[in-house]
């Protein structure tokens, strides 16, 4: 009860204090931090899930590694459980947890004016998908899109566009594709069903949301490194 | 005549709508609304109506305010309505990766506007001349209901993403939840005084010095009717459902319904005063002096302009819920003046609006709503250099910035809040006009001095405008500026009105 007044009196200054500072004349921003993966604390704000909730064989853990990052591995096995009516089997996946709500409903992120979905990860050759929940109407729509990896074993960033996600709901896509409500972004996850047998491990440093020095949400931009005697490109009227 | 339309277009609509495409819908519902109008204007007898006249045995009343602001309602809807008329008519070509491309390709770009849309307005606009025209709880409920009922499938009828599935049904939530405040309001004042009608009210409400139950009542109906006009602390909906439905329904969103409401309001407070203390004066002026903080506060923090004109509305609100309070014959003038002179502006922004959205010719850009950001409108100046001066003549109205007509709204405002004693709240309505004009600067900064950058995505396009568009924006900005030098037909209207209320 009194955490939740706190949260609610939390969200108010902070919004004041966005307003105060007349945030909306900030301008261009490279990258709004989102999640990351370095200590303990971190790992508390996941949750993990595989197959064996259902009575699968698959095991998966989420640990942090004495590098210091994230690291989602275990092994997945196709075995049908003792469930007659479960006809495939196999999954895992990670989601961050959604922040308890205040008054003025639950934390959410803000990626209106960031174009891609940054990961940093490092994954093997199984196959990926990063999930997006928003704080739409509908609890259950996921917004999924294939993590691709370029050099499997290697430390790299992955930069998805938001547009490019797909609206499934239960893991079937869905027929109308209506666009992502980019400003309420409530969890983010992985999630691995490529229905191979066998172990699978990814490491994950942090996602954020970025833009690169061109784009600007949806829009485009010139980077502010050009002069005042470039060539502009409107007609001679002033 | 608005109900014998809405009759005809239904069956019109299911019988007919392959063969008659739904622009021509649009344009019937604009010319019917124009007729309401002129209809409603010749019933304007200011001798024969008098004091009122209750038609339908007493559940509805006809007086010289429903009339005048029955024919305001139906021309601003009309207006409202052109806004469907959206096709531009660009006669030349565009350039696009240096091919040039004919217009008619990019026609699919445009949204065809749903043969509903006007069917829907004309439901909105019946319930709003029978709500200010209601004398009666009972047909107040059912006036509130059809004209929300209407404005909530507008608010989700255009489902293309899912911030505006969660805004409409948003919207539907919070406005049956202050509907049924209204309702538990009103069935209180039946049950603790057997009456339904406004007369009879006003009868007990002038011979009675404190009744409690009427007062608690009337809180829980006040309490709904703020809901409804986001009014603070009641406005957490409106920045979010404002900002995900399609700019068309938006305007509509935010000028119709406070027409009717903040009217209604103004009647109903007429009939359910106390005979020597009120507590409408102290709700009024609680939610006006939150509503003009918030409104200011909220705005300077948003980087989207369909919210930053959410929070502006809900400061404008606390404007005329200051009025409201006052509740003197000059405030009630200035009331009056504010609220027709802010429904014209608002329409004005909208149209401009609207027209910058189909000059930018970005890709990625949501079809119903073009122009999200702030930053989307930079240097735009350069490219349409009087739809810019149009936008700064309204925004500069809107903070009230002399000599156009918005100067002259807050002026009688604060005069009446004055004169009354509020020194306060004229106070802090100053400060925060003077803090929002912050957020309205901002807007014309970015499109007048931003500078303006073609990038790969931009066209260079050379499309103008439809005619209908321009001669709007154009009519509404020359009607603003235009407004000191011949002030007297809006400034007499709204005192004629006044007078009408207070001396019969």
């Amino acid at each position: 009860m009194f955490s939740f007044l706190r949260r609610t009196v939390n969200v108010v200054g902070e919004s004041s204090l966005k307003a105060l500072r007349m945030d909306g004349l900030q301008g261009w921003q490279k990258e709004l931090p989102m999640f990351t993966m370095n200590t303990s604390k971190d790992l508390q704000q996941w949750v993990i899930g595989c197959d064996k909730d259902i009575g699968g064989f698959s095991e998966a853990k989420l640990e942090i590694t004495p590098e210091g990052v994230g690291k989602f591995s275990g092994n997945l096995s196709l075995e049908l459980p003792a469930n007659t009516e479960i006809q495939q089997s196999g999954y895992a996946a990670i989601r961050s947890k959604v922040r308890p709500s205040s008054m003025f409903g639950t934390p959410c992120f803000d990626t209106t004016l960031f174009r891609y979905l940054a990961l940093r990860v490092r994954g093997d050759h199984r196959k990926y998908f990063v999930n997006i929940q928003t704080d739409g109407v509908i609890q259950t729509d996921l917004y999924q899109h294939r993590l691709f990896l370029r050099n499997p074993g290697e430390w790299q960033t992955v930069m998805i566009p938001f547009r490019d996600f797909v609206l499934t709901n239960n893991g079937m896509i869905q027929e109308d594709q209506i666009e992502m409500m980019r400003e309420r972004v409530k969890t983010v996850g992985i999630s691995i069903t490529d229905r191979e047998d066998g172990p699978f491990e990814i490491e994950l440093d942090w996602i954020k949301a970025m833009n690169t020095e061109t784009t600007e949400g949806d829009m485009d931009r010139r980077p502010r490194e050009t002069t005042e005697d470039e060539v502009d490109f409107t007609k001679s009227t002033h | 005549m608005v109900l014998f339309s809405v009759l005809t277009m239904i069956v019109a609509i299911a019988l007919f709508s392959l063969r008659i495409s739904a622009i021509n819908f649009n344009r019937i519902a604009i010319i019917v609304l124009i007729y309401s109008g002129f209809l409603a204007y010749n019933t304007i007898y200011t001798d024969l109506v008098g004091s009122g006249i209750g038609v339908f045995s007493g559940l509805f009343q006809i007086t010289a305010i429903t009339q005048s602001i029955d024919v305001f309602i139906c021309l601003i809807g009309a207006l409202v309505l052109l806004l469907g008329e959206n096709s531009t008519i660009g006669t030349g070509t565009s350039l696009k990766d240096g091919v040039t491309v004919k217009q008619s390709s990019m026609i699919g770009k445009y949204l065809p506007v749903l043969a509903e849309y006007p069917l829907i307005v004309l439901f909105s606009v019946l319930g709003m001349s029978s709500l200010i025209s209601s004398s009666d709880l009972v047909s107040m409920f059912l006036s509130i209901e059809l004209q929300s009922f209407a404005v909530y499938i507008l608010a989700t009828i255009y489902r293309d993403s899912e911030s505006a599935t969660a805004a409409g049904l948003k919207y539907f939530l919070l406005g049956s939840l202050s509907s049924a405040f209204i309702l538990l309001g009103s069935s209180l004042i039946y049950g603790f005084t057997g009456l339904t009608s406004f007369e009879g009210l006003y009868m007990l409400c002038s011979t009675t010095t404190s009744n409690h139950a009427i007062e608690i009542s009337v809180l829980l109906i006040v309490v709904g009717l703020l809901f409804k006009v986001s009014a603070a602390p009641f406005h957490n909906w409106a920045p979010d459902v404002y900002d995900g439905v399609p700019t068309m329904v938006m305007s509509w969103l935010v000028t119709m319904p406070k027409i009717s409401l903040l009217v209604f309001i103004l009647e109903f407070q007429g009939f359910t005063q106390l005979s020597n203390w009120s507590s409408w004066t102290y709700l009024l002026l609680i939610s006006s002096l939150l509503s003009l903080m918030i409104g200011t506060i909220g705005g300077l923090s948003q980087y989207r302009i369909k919210r930053l004109l959410a929070y502006s509305t809900i400061s404008h609100v606390g404007f005329l819920l200051l009025a409201l309070a006052i509740n003197s014959e000059e405030s009630i003038e200035s009331f009056l003046f504010y609220l027709i002179q802010y429904s014209l502006t608002n329409v004005n922004v909208f149209f401009i609006l609207i027209a910058f959205g189909y000059l930018l010719h970005s890709r990625g850009l949501a079809p119903y709503s073009p122009v999200q950001f702030i930053n989307q409108l930079k240097g735009q100046f350069q490219m349409n250099p009087l739809l810019g001066i149009s936008l700064a003549i309204c925004l500069f109205s809107m903070a009230g910035i002399p000599p156009l007509v918005g100067f002259f709204g807050k002026q009688m405002v604060l005069y009446s809040a004055v004169h009354n004693g509020n020194f306060f709240l004229a106070l802090v309505a100053i400060l925060t006009s003077v803090v929002s004009a912050a957020y309205y600067l901002r807007v014309i900064k970015v499109i007048h001095f931003d500078p303006y950058t073609v990038t790969d995505t931009n066209v260079v396009n050379k499309e103008t405008v439809t005619t209908s568009s321009s001669l709007v924006i154009a009519t509404l900005t020359l009607l603003l500026i235009f407004f000191i030098f011949n002030p007297t037909p809006l400034l007499n209207s709204a005192h004629l009105i006044t007078l009408s209320l207070f001396y019969w």
